[in-house]
């Protein structure tokens, strides 16, 4: 798009120089810190080696051979690894409904209150937890759920249950980490799409009142058709991370727990379990590599069809 | 014009600041100052004071001085592997890897150089070189400590022997902890005596020489018989499976703590009175009663055993890169660690009158000592080289334990495979994927939360499908062809 028009004939105008100038740091940034190191990629298909007294990049790129595709063999070797990636498909895509439907219902819910204070209260509150970190709701969620010592046991030994060994009870598990997760994330998007509702044209609600809509109505036909295009990055954005998860929820709240494994193992506390031994970048490049080359190809397949259902909608 | 000036300046002088913070540190060229990389999660304290005061008297006696730098075990790998520069560093068997990296050719070979420009460190280390060689040739000095596995039970004397009237024997069968732990609990019926954290009974996989990971092994106890050489999956030895039985039991029992395979950390706080620990006889660490609340008393329950693993506890090496002129200077600060006392003692325990006091012949901490330079006392040299510790005026330690230790080792169970290191080449991927199945069952085994029989054949399930009797036989002809070279 073109900003102005290119009279005098220079490349860059005196105006665009300083725009330039002032996103070359931004544009430097990037190039040092996420362009440049993607050359680093080849190490997924080579058996690093350091050389003696050289660098990264000389070892790397002279000093270690080619192995092809041998390391992403690893992450298929496993005979549970199609349990792992069913787990991960499964959290994500429960993650990325959930993460839609209840935070736009809860914005669309605060939006329509009209005592600001409630509205400010309710936004910081459940805001607070997104702050917090995996270590920390890993302490609670185990003041709640120890065998011996948690809150839940003590209340079941109270009305007569017989206490649960919860971190070996696997079948609980997707409902805990759907809730903690849920706990965790639910403020921010909240507060997300409540920017946008925020920012919708009043005068169309008043508009729509003087016509005689309900509330309902207002809804229906004016906020949702809205927030349908952050909504829709957000699917985008979510799908690019499908065999991604958040490792502090799987692997800290969990407590590592092997006997709940079944229901809790995702890719990258598989992979983390089998290269704690034994640093080889080599694998876990690999593994980075598979995970977000798939996200990438499906980000782009959503954002296409996406982009066909309504121009507007896409992200790219 | 003249704010578009400004912008631009601005501008430059942040890409400036970018790119100065992609550039590398400067290194310094004093051929005498040595980067020496040390294990440990967290540098002391008092860690500037100290080295100064070395500084002071290495420079003097043998002008060198080094920069101490503290790593854990990932960033030594991910440093190691970045090629991030170093004169000396720690390596060992379970933390930069020494066999692997010496075998890459990362370590200087030191086999001319220490007898050439250090006869004395070679005679004081001499007849254990074999723990730094490989191949014949020497990539590491041996940092000499307990060079065999033994185990104890860390238990409370005051309320078994003082309270219950028993007398702990020095040593006692792994099922025998049973009566112990029923006697607490009959008295303390809310209390584990076992309480334990996810990495449980971890010295019960010491019963065996780990030859692939933690499950291809041979036990110590076939050393000098014709099984002395047979690498076995764990589950076929009987004895670490009985003991894997018994926590079981003990777990069902109500001995552990049912969330143990998820437990970080015990606090010495609760009063737990039997743990375990990794040890050599005569140790006094755990036995300061005004840490633990009571008086311990160590009670064996397995070894001494040695092999290759358990010798490889703390080696210091030399980075492959440097110049001679360098690799001697390594030397001999490596020579004046094992010759001088008062040196020694003094990156082990900090500085005398403020971090730790002589106290008949041992060496007693202070308070600071503890609060600001506690370090691992195999990380900064020679631990038969450092003063033994005692635990109080009234706990006194022998001062002469180590000539008593090193006495006990000529009569133990050394391991048939005489120096074998597994090389993995070629078998990574087979090992990362094993290593993924067995990291998924060790917390629960270990702390006895679930029945080892059952876990083994679902583990023995879930390797053979990876490939394990693969690699089982590699690692049998590797140890095979090995031994015949070696006869």
């Amino acid at each position: 798009m073109k900003l102005t028009g290119n009279t005098s004939g220079s490349v860059l105008k005196s105006r665009d120089r300083s725009l330039v100038a002032i996103s070359l740091p931004t544009i430097m940034w990037y190039l040092a810190f996420c362009y440049l190191p993607m050359f680093g990629m080849v190490i997924a298909f080579k058996r690093y080696r350091m050389v003696p007294g050289r660098g990264f990049i000389y070892s790397l790129f002279r000093g270690s051979e080619w192995v092809g595709i041998d390391n992403f063999r690893f992450l298929f070797l496993n005979p549970q690894m199609s349990l792992v990636i069913r787990n991960t498909i499964f959290y994500n895509l429960v993650f990325l409904l959930l993460d839609i439907v209840l935070p736009i219902g809860l914005s669309v819910g605060l939006s329509l209150i009209s005592s600001n204070r409630f509205r400010a209260v309710s936004q910081a509150v459940s805001l607070l937890p997104y702050f917090l970190s995996w270590v920390v709701v890993s302490s609670l969620t185990y003041a709640f759920l120890s065998t011996d010592r948690g809150l839940i046991n003590h209340a079941l030994a109270h009305i007569g249950i017989t206490p649960i060994a919860w971190y070996r009870t696997p079948a609980v598990w997707p409902w805990i980490l759907i809730l903690t997760h849920l706990w965790k994330s639910v403020g921010y998007f909240m507060v997300l799409y409540l920017s946008y509702i925020s920012s919708i044209d009043k005068s169309l609600y008043d508009s729509a009142m003087m016509d005689g809509a309900a509330t309902s109505q207002m809804i229906r036909y004016i906020t949702l058709p809205h927030l349908k295009g952050i909504a829709s990055v957000m699917v985008i954005l979510s799908l690019g991370h499908i065999l991604s998860t958040d490792f502090g929820l799987f692997y800290q709240v969990t407590r590592d727990s092997g006997s709940i494994l079944s229901a809790t193992e995702t890719v990258d506390v598989y992979i983390y379990r089998a290269l704690i031994n034994n640093s080889d970048y080599g694998f876990s490049a690999a593994a980075g590599l598979l995970q977000n080359g798939i996200g990438c190809v499906l980000l782009l397949i959503v954002n296409y069809i996406l982009n066909r259902m309504d121009p507007d909608n896409g992200l790219v | 014009m003249k704010k578009n000036g400004i912008i631009i300046l601005i501008s430059l002088f942040i890409c400036l600041m970018i790119l100065n913070g992609c550039g590398a540190n400067p290194q310094t060229d004093e051929p005498v100052n040595l980067v020496w990389w040390v294990y440990g999660r967290k540098a002391p304290n008092a860690l500037d004071e100290v080295v100064e005061r070395a500084n002071a008297i290495s420079a003097d006696r043998i002008g060198v001085t080094v920069e101490m730098i503290y790593k854990d075990e990932e960033q030594f790998d991910l440093d190691m592997a970045t090629g991030e520069y170093y004169d000396m560093t720690f390596t060992c068997d379970w933390c930069n890897d020494f066999d692997d990296h010496a075998r890459d050719g990362y370590y200087y070979d030191l086999t001319d150089l220490v007898v050439s420009e250090t006869p004395k460190l070679f005679e004081t280390v001499d007849p254990w070189w074999e723990i730094g060689s490989l191949n014949g040739r020497i990539y590491g000095v041996p940092m000499l400590k307990d060079l065999a596995v033994e185990a104890f039970f860390r238990m409370n004397s005051d309320y078994y022997e003082g309270e219950k009237g028993l007398t702990l024997p020095d040593e006692i069968a792994f099922s025998e902890l049973e009566k112990y732990a029923s006697m607490w609990k009959e008295d303390h019926p809310d209390e584990y005596p076992l309480y334990m954290t996810q990495k449980g009974y971890g010295q019960v996989f010491q019963c065996h020489e780990n030859i692939v990971g933690e499950y291809l092994v041979i036990p110590y106890r076939y050393a000098g018989t014709s099984e002395g050489t047979v690498i076995i999956p764990i589950w076929d030895d009987g004895e670490c499976m009985d003991m894997l039985r018994y926590m079981h039991k003990w777990y069902d029992a109500g001995y552990i703590n049912p969330d143990a395979a998820t437990t970080t950390d015990i606090p010495y706080s609760l009063h737990t009175p039997i743990r375990t620990g990794i040890a050599w006889s005569g140790f006094m660490g755990w036995s300061d009663p005004t840490v633990t609340g009571f008086n311990v008393k160590l009670v064996r329950f397995m070894g001494p055993y040695m092999s290759r693993s358990t010798q490889q506890g703390s080696l210091i090496a030399v980075n492959s890169a440097v110049s001679e002129e360098r690799a001697e200077a390594s030397l001999r600060y490596m020579e004046l660690l094992y010759t001088d006392r008062e040196f020694r003692d003094l990156l082990a325990y900090g500085i005398e009158g403020k971090h730790y006091n002589y106290y008949e012949n041992t060496v007693i901490r202070t308070q600071a000592g503890s609060d600001d330079y506690l370090v691992d006392l195999f990380a900064t040299g020679p631990v038969i080289s450092a003063s033994v510790v005692s635990a109080g005026e009234d706990v006194l330690a022998d001062s002469d334990q180590w000539t008593r230790v090193y006495e006990g080792y000529e009569g133990i169970h050394v391991s048939d495979t005489r120096g074998f290191s597994f090389d993995d080449s070629g078998y990574e991927t087979q090992t990362a994927a094993l290593d993924a199945i067995w990291e998924s069952y060790r917390s629960d085994l270990l702390t006895g939360t679930i029945d080892p029989d059952e876990a083994m054949g679902d583990m023995r399930t879930q390797m053979e499908a990876v490939g394990l009797f693969d690699l089982l036989s590699e690692a049998q002809r590797q140890l095979d062809s090995y031994l015949e070279s070696v006869k």
